[in-house]
C-alpha cells in the first residue's frame, strides 16, 4: 500500500466499506436467522459510458445469489431468470453476515427448488403439508 | 451493471493500462427513509498496479497483526490508490478509465 498518499475526505453521515471485502461472499441469513444463501454479487444502477464531472455515483439495487462463478472466472453474463435478486430494502443489518428482515418464505428461492416442489413434491402424497 | 463487471477490471490512464480494480468502495449513509440500512453508493475504486487479488482485511487502518501477515499483504498491495468516484472518466466492463488529472487517496480503510 502507499504510504505517502493522504486519506480522501470522508462523507459525514455513514461509514465507507470495500464491496469486495465486506459484502461478497457474505451469507445472507432471513429475520429468524436462517441461511437463504450467499451473496454473489451486488447489482449496481447503471451509469452512462462516458462520465461527466458531476454525474451521480450508481447505487446498490440489490443483492445478487446464484450460480455465477463460471462468469466470474471467464466472463459473460447468466440470465436474469436465473440469477436472485434480494432488493437492497430487505436489508436489516450489514454485520459478519447480511441479516434481511424478511422470513425466509418471502424471499426468493432458486428456481430449481422452486420446480421441484411445484411439480415433483406436491404430487407425492403428503407433500402439501409440513410432516408432524 | 454488476459489480462483478468492475472487480478486476482493468485500468486505463491517458491510454496506458496503470493497474486493476482490486475493490469498489461505497458509502452507506446511515439512513435512507424506509430501509433499516441506507442505500450505498459507489465512493470510489482502489486500483492495485498488479493483480493481486483481495487485500483480504489489511487496508484498514486497525489491521496491524499479526505483524509479519500485515507486512507482507502491505508489501504485496505497495503502490495501490484510491480514485474517487467524480475522478472517472469511463466505466465499462471492459476498462474503468481514469480523468488524466484524476487525484490518487490513500487506499487504507479507518
Amino acid at each position: 500500500m502507499t504510504e505517502d498518499l493522504q486519506p480522501a475526505r470522508s462523507p459525514s453521515g455513514g461509514v465507507l466499506v470495500d464491496a469486495r471485502l465486506s459484502l461478497l461472499d457474505r451469507q445472507m441469513l432471513d429475520v429468524d436467522g436462517v441461511t437463504v444463501g450467499v451473496v454473489d454479487d451486488l447489482e449496481l444502477s447503471d451509469v452512462p459510458a462516458v462520465l461527466e464531472r458531476g454525474t451521480p455515483p450508481p447505487s446498490v439495487l440489490a443483492l445478487v445469489h446464484g450460480p455465477i462463478v463460471l462468469e466470474r472466472i471467464f466472463g459473460g453474463k447468466r440470465p436474469h431468470g436465473q440469477l436472485l435478486r434480494f432488493g437492497w430494502d430487505t436489508v436489516a443489518k450489514l454485520g459478519s453476515a447480511v441479516e434481511l428482515a424478511a422470513p425466509a418464505s418471502e424471499l426468493p428461492r432458486p428456481w430449481l427448488e422452486t420446480w421441484l416442489r411445484e411439480r415433483v413434491i406436491a404430487r407425492l402424497p403428503g407433500g402439501r403439508h409440513v410432516p408432524g | 451493471m454488476y459489480l462483478a463487471e468492475l472487480v478486476d477490471a482493468p485500468v486505463l490512464q491517458a491510454g496506458s493500462r496503470i493497474g486493476h480494480v482490486v475493490d469498489v468502495r461505497l458509502f452507506v449513509p446511515r439512513h435512507t427513509e424506509g430501509q433499516r440500512v441506507g442505500t450505498p453508493e459507489v465512493f470510489g475504486v482502489v486500483v492495485c498496479p498488479r493483480r493481486t487479488g483481495s487485500f483480504l482485511g489489511f487496508e484498514r487502518t486497525d489491521a496491524r497483526a499479526p505483524a509479519l501477515l500485515a507486512a507482507f499483504f502491505r508489501w504485496r498491495a505497495r503502490g495501490s490508490f484510491l480514485v474517487l468516484w467524480d475522478d472517472l472518466a469511463a466505466v465499462s466492463k471492459d476498462a474503468v478509465e481514469l480523468r488524466p488529472e484524476a487525484m490518487r487517496w490513500s487506499p487504507a480503510l479507518a
